[in-house]
């Protein structure tokens, strides 16, 4: 059988989210003699340029190049996932709106400078995609399943629960109940708890659930935390989501 | 159709980078094609909070660094005094930081040059014994970070004060194990990255760090010193170097009087090799067997390599002290206040510094950010442009080869550079 052609690329981010293949250590040795890594700038000198079978998209599309090399890889790849929340759901970078955006390029480069770039976005924002790898980061467990389905052909199932579930599941402290503005009830899972259960609220960083009831539990927020608070505290991840949208019908155009 | 951009950027490097040379000229280009980030901007308006959270997400590599120098810059700002048991912590974890990410620099993006490999992964076959001293080292500064900041990249743990909890002392002591059993192979990397033939190169140049009683520290750094006898509060950074933007480049570049410096691992040690711990005092005098400054700045990898054997002997000495404190806290208490606030860690890559401007709500006003790749871009072309004019003798593609090497030895981080 021909092995799996894999490629992971970078866009605009951070890039603690292709990272995690690394960290998978041993693991990510057997993933590589299973496929073939055919390029992936980040780690290896392989400049295959397709096509793909799976293709690894990490950050959000910023400069002329992230876009052009999103719809390029598209065009070569016949999978593509969005490896992480830059790329999912356009990251924390992503969290002004345009306006802002735009305020804060002469802000931090002066009035004279000229940027090549445009306003982050979700992946989804310019290309079809078809895998949801959520997470900044990507959890580590999430990606090892992820990458075993793969080798076997099998397409990787997504989590739909919410993280309250996972927290609940590891028994730890509600941090919402003592008081803390934790995002854990309407955010997606797959992180297995992983700020809650070492104390540290929820952000909200694996993307807002689906189904979630977003309305009651904004309205709660707002009780406790106050509307800017609970606006600022929903921003930061979800802005480019529709349930985001839903709950700020008025908020300023992206 | 147009040109593939799938494969045009300097690769096993963070972030995205382009070289071009002008053989003619004798100059090398590095742009930086990166989109900007604002995270100086986007932290603003956020309650003090957040910011080591949000500017954690300017680096996957380091986002511990950035996460406790955001956290030091408020407590400043408070002037708020952590116990000596939380310091002891915060060092164990912040070795742990550096220790994981020289190991990914050193073996994943930089050993694949001089073992002729295409990537490191590619080892796990063709030498698996080096394979297995990358993974060994790579794991106890993954599990050191782990364990005390509750994630490998981006750290849930630490806050300001503190730490929202802590290991227990059996994981602590697990740890420590770890760590002891890895100081020789951490030895035989040393070892391995002195054994390489580095391309000559010899222009001198000011190395910068941070030092507390005139010694680099990691973590307690409250001058910054250089090479050349020049030295001044931690707080006064913006007047020690100053960060020119270019037209065309989200990424500043950081000069003093013109001309370009250098802070990182061989910086540290060309400044202070007469502090290191034991084992890596041995590296340093009997397996290098070189002093710094060697003005080569490809022996920033072996300066890596030395740190890492030194880091490994401070987190064992740190987390010793943690564990000995019977009624350690983990967190103290402060008062929110309006003020103002510099934090500096050295990070893997040289001197990070955090500069916040609070409210009296503890809301931010302004948040500055100079990275240590900031600081290193101008050294880097100037080293790049000397290599262009002594290797003449050179094909082009080899000359290519030998910058795009040098590129890697500074262990630039482009993501960092433009936040």
């Amino acid at each position: 059988m021909k092995k799996l052609k894999i490629a992971i690329f970078d866009l605009t981010d951070c890039e603690g989210c292709e990272l995690e293949f690394i960290n998978l250590r041993e693991k990510i040795a057997r993933i590589a003699e299973q496929t073939d890594i055919a390029n992936w700038r980040f780690a290896s000198h392989t400049k295959d340029l397709g096509p793909f079978d799976i293709t690894f998209i990490e950050g959000s599309p910023i400069t002329e190049n992230d876009i052009e090399a999103a719809k390029q890889a598209r065009a070569t790849s016949r999978l593509v996932v969005s490896l992480g929340s830059c790329a999912e759901l356009g990251g924390i970078q992503s969290s002004l709106n345009d306006k802002d955006w735009h305020k804060g390029i002469e802000e931090i480069y002066g009035k004279d400078y000229k940027t090549q770039s445009k306003p982050p976005r979700p992946l989804s924002y310019y290309i079809d995609v078809d895998i949801h790898l959520p997470g900044c980061p990507i959890n580590q467990n999430e990606l090892e399943n992820f990458l075993s389905s793969l080798v076997m052909l099998k397409k990787p199932e997504e989590t739909r629960a919410p993280v309250c579930l996972e927290c609940k599941v590891k028994e730890n402290v509600c941090l919402f109940l003592e008081g803390e503005p934790c995002l854990g009830p309407v955010t997606k899972g797959g992180c297995q708890a992983a700020c809650p259960s070492r104390g540290l609220r929820c952000w909200g960083c694996f993307g807002a659930l689906r189904g979630g009831n977003h309305r009651a539990f904004k309205l709660h927020l707002e009780e406790k935390f106050g509307r800017d608070k609970t606006k600022s505290l929903l921003k930061t991840f979800f802005s480019n989501q529709d349930e985001f949208k839903a709950l700020y019908p008025n908020e300023e155009q992206k | 159709m147009k040109e593939s951009v799938l494969g045009h950027y300097i690769c096993k490097i963070e972030g995205h980078g382009k070289l071009k040379l002008d053989y003619k000229a004798g100059k090398a280009n590095l742009s930086i094609d990166e989109g900007e980030r604002l995270f100086e901007k986007l932290v603003v308006g956020h309650n003090y909070l957040d910011a080591p959270f949000i500017t954690a997400r300017i680096c996957g590599v380091c986002p511990t660094a950035h996460t406790l120098a955001s956290i030091k810059a408020i407590e400043s700002a408070f002037g708020v005094e952590v116990s000596p048991t939380i310091i002891s912590l915060r060092k164990a974890l912040l070795a742990g930081q550096i220790i994981q990410s020289h190991a990914l620099h050193l073996f994943f993006l930089a050993l694949p040059d001089y073992l002729h490999v295409v990537n490191a992964i590619e080892l796990h076959q063709k030498n698996p014994e080096i394979f297995d001293l990358a993974l060994g080292i790579k794991k106890v500064g993954d599990s050191l970070v782990e364990v005390i900041g509750g994630r490998s990249v981006h750290p849930t743990t630490p806050t300001v004060g503190g730490f929202l909890t802590v290991p227990t002392n059996e994981e602590l002591r697990k740890l420590q194990t770890a760590l002891k059993n890895h100081l020789p192979k951490a030895l035989e990397a040393v070892d391995l990255f002195a054994s390489f033939k580095y391309p000559t190169l010899n222009r001198e140049t000011e190395y910068l760090a941070t030092t507390k009683e005139n010694k680099v520290s990691y973590y307690e750094g409250n001058e910054i010193i250089s090479s050349n006898k020049f030295k001044t509060p931690i707080e006064n950074y913006a007047y020690a170097f100053k960060e020119e933007v270019r037209n065309g480049s989200p990424a500043k570049y950081g000069q003093r009087d013109g001309h370009g410096f250098m802070v990182g691992s061989l910086a540290r040690l060309s400044i202070d090799a007469e502090n290191l711990h034991p084992k890596a005092a041995y590296a340093y005098k009997r397996i290098w067997q070189k002093d710094f400054p060697t003005y080569n700045s490809f022996h920033n990898n072996i300066a890596q390599a030395i740190e890492i054997v030194n880091l490994i002997e401070e987190s064992i000495i740190e987390i010793d002290k943690f564990l000995s404190d019977k009624k350690s806290i983990n967190k103290v208490p402060y008062q929110i206040k309006a003020g103002q606030g510099v934090g500096v860690v050295e990070a893997p890559r040289g001197t990070l510094y955090h500069g916040i401007k609070l409210d009296s709500d503890g809301v931010i006003q302004l948040y500055d950010i100079v990275t240590p790749t900031v600081q290193n871009l101008v050294n880097l072309e100037e080293d790049a442009d000397e290599l262009m004019k002594k290797h003449k003798e050179l094909s082009s593609e080899k000359l290519y080869r030998e910058i795009e090497m040098l590129i890697r030895a500074y262990d630039p981080c482009i993501t960092c550079a433009v936040h």
